[in-house]
Formats: structure tokens, C-alpha cells, sequence
């Protein structure tokens, strides 16, 4: 991949905040994301349930509706997103930034064929329409991998596996031709073999079209397969953003750390899991210092009163925790 | 020694209808197609496939929830009665099963204490009313429950407290063999480690044996001392899990094995399987998965392999499996 094209930064976020109004009291579920995508890159968030890795983004195309405040920077070639008009966003949801989610028969129209569904997203974005429309929408499925796309145009989502549903939500996020793929568990619902295919061909896409790629999930290995850096998050913050390999070979904060001696191997001798003792705290009810000072082993008491800034450990490695 | 579990030949199939009612064909469903398998007291059998290979069926059918077509169940010996009836209730005391999601097995109205002692109450064990309080709150604290969630709801609990609580009611009649159905999927990753590890203890404590179900190839290692593969219906390979995750000897294993994603792999090319699963209504003839085997010879799209015993004591249902094994190795 070419150098210059890789340094130029496309997407940043500095300070991104979520609160959530639940009616009683206002409750902060991302706590300042400070993050960069550039051009072309492939980054990996990884996280459990809860760690705000999907509201992140959410946040940052103004899809979280009327409960959520935000607040910070989310800035796309330098232009902020965060408070823009809606017709500005409008210009950038699906077109500069498209997303695909975990469960792809929910997110197509149940009652409308595969084919118009493409179309509309190519008139939306691209301003294509009738047979010109077609002939792209035909090209797209082609490309994702579906086999006979011009027949499959005129299937319902029902009529489609879910490995192929997912295909067409990837062909529908290329319909606009983004500069950046958010794909949020893409594979979580798949099984094994088709997780596998979805993987490849996202990898492809990638390859052929320069389009960076944000994988959220929460499975370290499939991040680790497909993408070139991890930001590891923890209840709503980034704990550390490193680049893959030193992710698995030299870990720095304990979470991480934490993750990595819970799962098994596949090969090799059996060893015992090292599970993380306790479970993550409420957003609404989180400990004063680090979040995660009541799970980890190594804490002083110095965790528990401050959040840990972040901490360069390399040029391009960060980690939030004063003990690494 | 007799076998704690014995299942021959098991198979179970529905009648469908394609197309839509009054026309189209009545068609049949093999969703377990002649299966076999033993289990030892105190063993774990892990039990691995895709969606629909049948591995939810073979674990409802050795359990007596849905009848079976053909082929025997037999516990300790002896052959499962007929489910509903009083020498079905008495044994199901002595197998219990565990599902995915904790929040739909639970009973959301129910305290957590209430529903760990109504086992007791329903088999009408366990003495008075305050002594199947203790022995509760005796299983509860051996599954990492503390005394003040007794009078807890669900709803109050985490995901991994939640599985907790079904393992305590399901422990509490002191079975023998308990059938989990992906009782960690639903968890988080830390969380994960935390049950599958307790599973662990609970074995080595009080002698149980799992028939374990899982679609993570990674943890039904961590647990099972052997492993069955699964395809539309079929055991396809069988064995010692270090030896069958190594070096598969039939291709969907190998495929299995591959699509998962670990780092240690980056840099080794992965092999992708091309389509998917068909239809179990329309089981390809000869060896069903030869349309998506790279391996495939003229012989397998006549022929179905039978699960045989291989040189090395495993089981694969494959013409060409001692070849594949020596090339994986």
C-alpha cells in the first residue's frame, strides 16, 4: 500500500462523549474517545458488550437519536460532524461513511425485493436510476459474490441465507462508494464457514478499492486476521490502541492482558483459562479511578482514585493505565 | 463397563411440505440421520457443527424431548422410557440440560433462590421447606453464587450469574449427565472463562458427565476429552480433540478448523469453504459434502462414506480421510 496515501488521516475523533437522559438522571456511556482512521487502514475495536465500541460510531454519523447527547469532535477531512446540519450529514452517511451491522435481515426491508433496495441506495447516492441503476446493482451483487445477481435482484431478504443477506448489505454500503466501511460484528450471527467468506471478501473490497475499514467485534481473532491496528475499549473508554502484532506479543494493559489468558488455543498443549475475576461495572454506577481497578490484579491505590490518562508507550502504541 | 449414555443409530425426521399448502410435495427432513455415540460417567463429549447440522435435535432426542424416529437411547444400560410417563420423570432427575440464553430459561417472576429449590419441590426431594433452603443455598455458593442473591431476580444479574443459577438448578438433584447447549455463547469473553472453568471444577467434583454443544471449536477443546463432528445430520468425524483440531481426516473438519480466526494463523493462508450447507431436505447424493469439498473424487458424489475407525483410533466418515489426515499432519 502506498505510504503517503496510508498517512493521511480521514477520520478523527478527539473527546467524543455519549450521555444517555434515561428520564431519572443522565448517565455518560462513552467517556472522551480519542481516535484516527486514516486513508486506507484497516482498524480494529474490540470490546465486550456494553464497552460503547458501536455507540462510538453511532455517535459520530448522528444515528443515536434524541435521548443521546454528544459531545466532542468527530471530524472527517477536518469537518466536524458532531452538530452538523442534517442535509451535511446526509452527505456523508452511506456516501463518505457506510456502515453494515451484525444482523443483516433486520436491516434489510422485509417486504421489498433485494434489487430495489440497491436501487434506491444508488439513486441516493450516486443519482443513478433506471436501467443504469440496474446494471450497477447487478454488478454489485456480482462483485460481493453472489452467484446469478441478475435473478437474485428480484429475491426477497427472506429468500436469502443469512451469509448471503450480509452480502447485500456489503454491496449496498459500496453502493455509495465510501471512503470508510464501519462493519459492527458483521460475522457475529454467521456461522464459522460463511463468517469466513464475509472476512475474505471484505478483505478484497478492501484491497481493490482503498476504502478504510473499521471492524468492531469482539472476538480479538477475527480483528487480528483483518485489520492492522486495535483500539481495545473498556466501559466507554479506549484502554490501548496498538498495532496488531503487539497487541498478541506484548500487551500493555491488564484488560488486554485479560482477554488474551481467557481464550483458548486451538493448538498446542491445553492450558488452564485465566478468567478476569468479576464483571464490568454499570455505566451508570462506574468506580472513581480506573474503570478497571476493581477487576485487575496488579491496581495500587493510586488507580483508584485518578482515570489513568494515556500513556505513549511507542509512536504508535497508547495505553490508559499508570502500571504498564 | 457400561456407558453412562449409549445412543445407536439415532435419527429423527420431520415431514415438510415445499411449496405452499394445499400444493407442493410432502418431503422428508433428516435432522439426525443415524448417529452413535457413547458416553462415559465423569467424560465430556463435545459435539461441534454449523446451524442446523442437528446437534440441538441429537441433544433433545437423548434427552426424551422429542421422540425419536429410529434408534435407541440408553442410560446406564438401560433403554429411555417414553417421555411423559413416571420411569421417564424419575430418570430425568439424573440428566439435565442447559441452554444459551440464561434469561429464557429462567423464570423472570421467580426469585433466584425460589427457582434453584422448585427441582426439589416438583421430584418431591429434599425434605421441608427449610431444608431445601439449605441445600440451595448450598448449590448456589458451589456455583459462585453468594447468599445475599437469594432473594434476587434475574433481571438484577449478569449474564454469567444468570448461567450460574441454571447450572445450581440443574445441579441441585445431583444428576449425572448434563447436556449443554451452547451454554456460553451468550457470554462475554471474560465471562466466558469464568463458567467454562466452573464447569471444569463441577466435573472433577461430583463425577458429571456433558454432552457439550458448542459452534467454538476453541472451547469445546478446552473441555471435552472427545469431539464429534456434525454435518447435515451426520457425525462426519469423531475422536480425540487434540488429534482431530491438529490434523483433521475428514474436509469439513479441516474447513471448520480453518475458518477460525486466530492470530497465531495471520500469516497461514486460510482455506474458505465455497457455498453453504444445503438444505437437509435435499441431501446431495453420495457423500453430502462433496458440492463444497476441494477433495472431491468421481466416488463421492455416488458413493456415502460410512463412518469407519481409522488407523489411529478416531472415527471419519470419508473415502479419502487417511490421505487428508497425512496432509494436515
Amino acid at each position: 500500500m502506498n505510504e503517503q496515501v496510508l498517512s493521511s488521516v480521514l477520520v478523527s475523533l478527539h473527546g467524543l462523549t455519549v450521555d444517555f437522559d434515561t428520564g431519572k438522571r443522565i448517565v455518560r456511556a462513552l467517556h472522551g474517545i480519542d481516535l484516527e482512521v486514516r486513508r486506507g487502514e484497516a482498524l480494529g475495536l474490540v470490546g465486550e458488550s456494553g464497552c460503547g465500541k458501536s455507540i462510538t460510531w453511532l455517535a459520530a454519523l448522528g444515528l443515536l437519536g434524541g435521548r443521546a447527547r454528544v459531545g466532542g469532535e468527530a471530524r472527517l477531512d477536518g469537518r466536524n460532524l458532531i452538530g452538523a446540519p442534517v442535509h451535511e450529514l446526509e452527505q456523508v452517511r452511506g456516501r463518505r461513511i457506510a456502515m453494515i451491522f451484525q444482523d443483516p435481515s433486520s436491516s434489510l426491508n422485509p417486504v421489498h425485493r433485494i434489487g430495489r433496495q440497491l436501487c434506491e441506495a444508488l439513486q441516493l447516492h450516486r443519482g443513478l436510476r433506471g436501467r443504469a441503476a440496474d446494471a450497477e446493482a447487478e454488478r454489485l451483487l456480482d462483485r460481493v459474490g453472489i452467484a446469478d445477481a441478475r435473478r437474485r435482484l428480484g429475491d426477497y431478504p427472506h429468500e436469502l441465507s443469512g451469509g448471503m443477506n450480509q452480502r447485500v448489505m456489503i454491496a449496498m454500503a459500496l453502493a455509495g462508494q465510501p471512503d470508510l466501511l464501519v462493519a459492527d460484528e458483521p460475522t457475529t450471527a454467521l456461522d464459522a464457514t460463511i463468517q469466513a467468506q464475509i472476512l475474505e471478501l471484505l478483505g478484497e473490497i478492501r484491497r481493490e478499492s482503498g476504502m478504510a475499514l473499521v471492524l468492531i467485534s469482539h472476538d480479538l481473532g477475527v480483528v487480528s486476521e483483518n485489520t492492522d491496528r486495535v483500539c481495545v475499549m473498556y466501559a466507554g473508554r479506549i484502554v490501548e490502541d496498538a498495532p496488531i502484532d503487539t497487541v498478541f506479543d506484548a500487551p500493555a494493559h491488564p484488560y488486554t492482558k485479560g482477554l488474551l489468558a481467557a481464550l483458548p488455543e486451538l493448538e498446542g498443549p491445553r492450558r488452564a483459562l485465566v478468567p478476569i475475576a468479576g464483571v464490568v461495572p454499570e455505566p451508570s454506577n462506574l468506580p472513581p479511578g480506573c474503570s478497571f481497578a476493581p477487576r485487575c490484579d496488579r491496581r495500587i491505590a493510586a488507580c483508584e482514585t485518578a482515570i489513568p490518562p494515556g500513556i505513549p508507550l511507542a509512536a504508535d502504541h497508547r495505553v490508559a493505565c499508570i502500571r504498564a | 463397563m457400561t456407558a453412562l449414555l449409549e445412543v445407536t443409530d439415532l435419527s429423527r425426521t420431520y415431514e415438510v411440505r415445499r411449496g405452499s399448502w394445499p400444493f407442493g410435495k410432502v418431503a422428508t427432513l433428516h435432522a439426525v440421520d443415524g448417529v452413535s455415540f457413547e458416553l462415559q460417567a465423569g467424560r465430556t463429549l463435545g459435539l461441534v457443527g454449523e446451524s442446523g447440522c442437528g446437534k440441538t435435535t441429537t441433544a433433545k432426542l437423548v434427552l426424551g424431548l422429542v421422540p425419536v424416529t429410529g434408534g435407541q437411547v440408553r442410560i446406564a444400560g438401560e433403554n429411555l422410557p417414553a417421555a411423559g410417563t413416571q420411569p421417564w420423570r424419575t430418570l430425568r432427575r439424573r440428566m439435565q440440560m442447559v441452554y444459551q440464553d440464561p434469561l429464557g430459561a429462567l423464570d423472570r417472576r421467580l426469585s433466584v433462590g425460589r427457582q434453584v429449590m422448585e427441582p426439589l419441590a416438583i421430584h418431591g426431594l429434599g425434605g421441608t421447606e427449610a431444608e431445601r433452603r439449605e441445600k440451595a443455598l448450598a448449590m448456589m455458593d458451589a456455583v459462585g453464587l453468594a447468599a445475599h442473591h437469594f432473594d434476587r431476580f434475574p433481571h438484577e444479574l449478569s449474564g454469567g450469574q444468570r448461567q450460574r443459577i441454571v447450572l445450581a438448578r440443574a445441579l441441585i438433584l445431583d444428576p449425572q449427565l448434563l447436556v449443554c447447549d451452547e451454554p456460553i455463547s451468550a457470554l462475554d469473553v471474560s465471562i466466558q472463562a469464568q463458567v467454562v472453568n466452573l464447569l471444569l471444577a463441577l466435573q472433577q467434583r461430583l463425577g458429571l458427565a456433558y454432552l457439550f454443544i458448542s459452534h467454538d471449536l476453541r472451547m469445546v477443546r478446552q473441555v471435552s476429552h472427545e469431539v464429534a463432528v456434525m454435518y447435515l445430520g451426520r457425525i462426519v468425524e469423531q475422536g480425540d480433540p487434540d488429534r482431530l483440531f491438529s490434523a483433521p481426516a475428514h474436509p469439513y473438519t479441516q474447513a471448520l478448523v480453518s475458518a477460525i480466526p486466530t492470530h497465531a494463523r495471520q500469516k497461514k493462508r486460510r482455506m474458505v469453504l465455497p457455498g453453504e450447507p444445503p438444505n437437509p431436505v435435499d441431501r446431495p447424493a453420495g457423500c453430502a459434502f462433496h458440492p463444497r469439498c476441494r477433495h472431491a473424487v468421481a466416488r463421492c458424489r455416488i458413493e456415502a462414506p460410512a463412518l469407519r475407525v481409522l488407523a489411529d483410533g478416531r472415527r471419519a466418515a470419508c473415502h479419502l480421510a487417511e490421505q487428508i489426515a497425512a496432509s494436515a499432519a
